[in-house]
């Protein structure tokens, strides 16, 4: 079978299934998103959290999903796990960016900053950077089967930042709220907002790999294109 | 939109309607650009 078949073959059937869900899923979750009274402290300014956290989550879970396919070049130098990796990252930078700006965003009607240095907000910070730093690192590289184990093993280092985000409300002192969602005894978000935010979680994530398999298709086809010109030359 | 924060809401939909929409754009048209190539 020639390199990158199967997830051609997937990622074929998968593609329009996963663009029109995300679609409805987000068309929904928007409409409900705005449907939703004022909260009795925040306001209007409650609905920045429906943009806000799916993109934190969405953010995260690139991490840890590139985290999980950097284990797999390291450990059985797989060229789909290194496409994997690679494809997720630019995503993942784009939805940490967004996390970090709609964040700042809510901050400054809620807290009267657009920024203070604490324990969430620096180590979601810090995420951005690594994702920036594993996009250089990739592209420093000449070949991608050497890029693929240096950004993987930067990857799995900076994996370590992911519990600090999530675990750091209750680590340390911080003007951000602690875990309301995934915490033990159940959600204390009133089901009116809850609802709206994990239907946005859910559009965000189909949004996710529905990119991520048209960014892999695309790095596919280039490498297969690349690879006839140079056997045509050779 | 209207009442308090009303312009916060207003560029965090915006702002998140803007990235994604060009980052599913130009992931999009790399796409097509590869498969006429390939």
């Amino acid at each position: 079978m020639q390199h990158g078949s199967r997830i051609l073959s997937i990622s074929a059937a998968a593609m329009p299934i996963l663009a029109c869900a995300a679609a409805l899923t987000l068309s929904a979750g928007l409409w409900m998103a705005w449907s939703v009274p004022p909260d009795a402290r925040q306001g209007e300014a409650v609905r920045i959290l429906f943009v806000h956290v799916p993109a934190a989550w969405t953010a995260l879970l690139a991490f840890l999903l590139m985290a999980g396919c950097s284990v797999a070049v390291l450990a059985g130098d797989h060229p789909m796990a290194d496409i994997a990796a690679e494809t997720a990252a630019p995503l993942g930078a784009v939805f940490t960016a967004l996390g970090l700006a709609t964040g700042s965003i809510w901050g400054k009607p809620m807290w009267g900053a657009w920024w203070v240095w604490d324990g969430r907000l620096t180590s979601f910070l810090l995420l951005f950077l690594l994702y920036l730093g594993i996009i250089a690192l990739r592209g420093s590289f000449d070949t991608p089967a050497r890029a693929g184990r240096s950004t993987a093993l930067l990857t799995i280092v900076g994996a370590i930042d992911l519990p600090v985000v999530v675990l750091s409300v209750e680590w340390w002192t911080s003007l951000h709220q602690g875990a309301s969602i995934l915490r033990k005894g159940g959600s204390t978000m009133a089901p009116v907002y809850l609802t709206p935010l994990l239907v946005m979680a859910a559009g965000y994530t189909l949004l996710f790999f529905w990119l991520w398999l048209v960014r892999m298709r695309t790095v596919v086809l280039a490498r297969r294109a690349l690879r006839t010109v140079q056997e045509a030359d050779a | 939109m209207s009442g308090d924060y009303g312009l916060f809401v207003d560029a965090a939909y915006g702002l998140s309607a803007v990235v994604l929409m060009a980052t599913a754009a130009v992931s999009w048209l790399k796409y097509c650009r590869a498969r006429r190539k390939g």
